[in-house]
């Protein structure tokens, strides 16, 4: 699983997010557990606490620094368990958002390439602020829609099915109401037009956009001018409490999927003993409750039929 | 704090400037630098994006030179995220200066959590200033004043041997470690390492021990429960249990 994004759009802070929401769940739910390594946990529970320390900082002034920027990449390493038994490995990797506009040669990028291609699910991290309140100019310098889709091109026309997931970070102005709702998932279209119209036409791949609340306290107030640069001023709002909504969506979906293509990839023997001791039902039966856990309410765009799961 | 003055030949800042898409990279190389490539493969390894409060540094001798690595530096700039920036600096010395950098390395494992940040503002400035002239591949810095050991080690705890060991990164370990630096001594002109850093698991303790003769790393990893002798390989552990289990067979 790759998180791809540009810095400063929040990749870090939404891993940190999405793990603390799904570490909360209770295997006994529907028997799936996803279990990090130890340093792993360590890691991002800190990452966790530091983002907790946003309602020390005071109110209706431009927030401080939380978390310490990406400088590579990151492997985070978790194990998804059924009933007690790993069922598969998976491998998280956080980047540094410079990486993606690094050139051919570069170790970094090269490694990034190389990962990107084995990964079955990429989440493509975009900053909501820059989407809908930035010109033409500051949004592409702070999303890079161009080069996020060269890089993923190649890649999600080869043979292997792909969930994408186009999670909208700094968004918390906008997932107010409905209208506003509806004007960041314009700005998004807008914005991703050829990427979403090639979706369109190929089958391997499947595109989810889940806006998130990563802090949930702090919004959006303007855009400040230095000289030639632009800066997107957010500040803590008094009455909100440090809330994450929805961080756990983009996990959800992503585990969901992961779990279907290991199922469905299964080697004709494993499927043989699988089905004599009836582990095939009790396995489908759980990826379907579990899978029941995501929201229904984001818009999809590509192949749906690649995220349905039946009993 | 008692300081010593060390002349330098070579030193990198590895920071990230504050616009969108300069991010983190060697922004300055400058001067004559003999073991940048492995001191910066021992950096990817082992320091970099790693977590957990403890003094994040590598010493490298090889040759006829010594490498010296201090990372996490916080610096006083900020990012266009509004995020602090962290530098990390590298110095290289001649060896005849291996027991001031040795020492150095010491006094950070050992002073308190308290004052570590003012050692890191120091270096900071230094990374800092060599930041500002990143344009010149001129050496800006002719001399680089170095922290000596000011507080002894506990001389009851048990000393390290010379071999490649991976260490958990207690205050005992950190401390048996500062004693090992202090009186240090290079056998055969071999090359020798010392890390000290977050959590970093034991698969990646293994890459940096092949890399040199002789190691010592402190890792907050939960891999290392105390002490682990690296020299074995990374197999060693599963042949053991072949040959036990061929054993009791």
């Amino acid at each position: 699983m790759m998180m791809v994004g540009p810095d400063g759009v929040g990749k870090t802070t939404l891993l940190a997010t999405m793990y603390h929401e799904l570490s909360n769940l209770e295997a006994s739910q529907s028997g799936f557990e996803l279990v990090a390594s130890q340093d792993t946990h360590h890691d991002l529970q800190e990452a966790y606490q530091k983002l907790t320390t946003i309602v020390t900082q005071p109110t209706f002034t431009p927030t401080g620094p939380l978390l310490k920027g990406t400088a590579g990449l990151i492997e985070r390493q978790f194990e998804m368990v059924f009933k007690g038994k790993k069922e598969l490995d998976l491998v998280f990797c956080d980047i540094a958002g410079g990486i993606i506009r690094a050139a051919e040669g570069n170790r970094d990028f090269d490694e990034f390439k190389t990962r990107l291609k084995q990964a079955v699910v990429i989440i493509n991290v975009i900053d909501g602020s820059a989407l809908v309140e930035g010109n033409d100019l500051l949004s592409a310098k702070k999303n890079n829609p161009r080069q996020i889709e060269k890089l993923l091109q190649p890649i999600l026309t080869n043979p292997q099915n792909h969930l994408l997931l186009f999670v909208i970070t700094k968004c918390e102005a906008w997932l107010k109401n409905e209208t506003t709702q509806r004007h960041l998932e314009r700005a998004f279209e807008k914005q991703y037009e050829i990427m979403l119209k090639w979706l369109k036409h190929v089958e391997n791949v499947v595109a989810v956009l889940i806006p998130v609340k990563t802090l949930g306290c702090v919004e959006f107030t303007r855009i400040d001018s230095h000289g030639d640069q632009q800066e997107m001023v957010f500040i803590r709002k008094p009455n909100l409490r440090f809330c994450p909504e929805n961080t756990d969506q983009p996990l959800r979906y992503a585990l969901a999927f992961a779990l279907l293509q290991h199922n469905q990839n299964r080697s004709q023997w494993n499927q043989f003993v699988r089905w004599l001791f009836n582990e095939d039902v009790a396995f489908q039966k759980a990826l379907t409750e579990f899978a029941q856990g995501r929201s229904r309410t984001f818009k999809i765009y590509g192949n749906s039929s690649l995220i349905e799961v039946t009993k | 704090m008692a300081v010593k003055s060390v002349a330098l030949l070579g030193a990198a800042v590895h920071t990230r400037d504050v616009k969108p898409g300069q991010d983190y990279d060697w922004y300055v190389k400058a001067g004559d630098m003999q073991l940048f490539d492995k001191i910066e493969e021992i950096y990817r390894i082992a320091l970099r994006d790693v977590e957990g409060d403890v003094p994040k540094l590598a010493v490298l001798i090889d040759g006829h030179r010594i490498g010296f690595l201090i990372s996490d530096l916080p610096s006083p700039r900020l990012d266009h995220g509004n995020r602090v920036i962290h530098d990390t600096l590298y110095l290289e010395f001649e060896t005849q200066y291996q027991k001031t950098v040795l020492h150095a390395a010491a006094v950070l494992l050992l002073c308190s959590k308290k004052i570590y940040p003012i050692y890191e503002q120091q270096f900071a400035h230094y990374a800092e200033t060599l930041f500002d002239n990143s344009q010149t591949t001129q050496l800006i810095l002719e001399t680089i004043k170095l922290p000596i050991v000011d507080k002894q080690p506990n001389f009851r705890l048990a000393p390290l041997k010379p071999e490649k060991l991976a260490l958990f990164s207690d205050l005992e370990n950190q401390n048996r470690s500062a004693r090992y630096l202090i009186h240090f001594e290079r056998r055969n002109n071999s090359c020798f390492s010392f890390v000290s850093t977050g959590r970093v698991s034991l698969d990646r303790c293994q890459q940096i021990a092949e890399k040199c003769d002789e190691c010592v790393l402190l890792t907050l990893s939960s891999d290392v429960p105390s002490e682990v002798n690296l020299k074995k390989g990374r197999f060693s552990s599963f042949r053991d249990l072949i040959q036990f289990k061929s054993l009791t067979l």
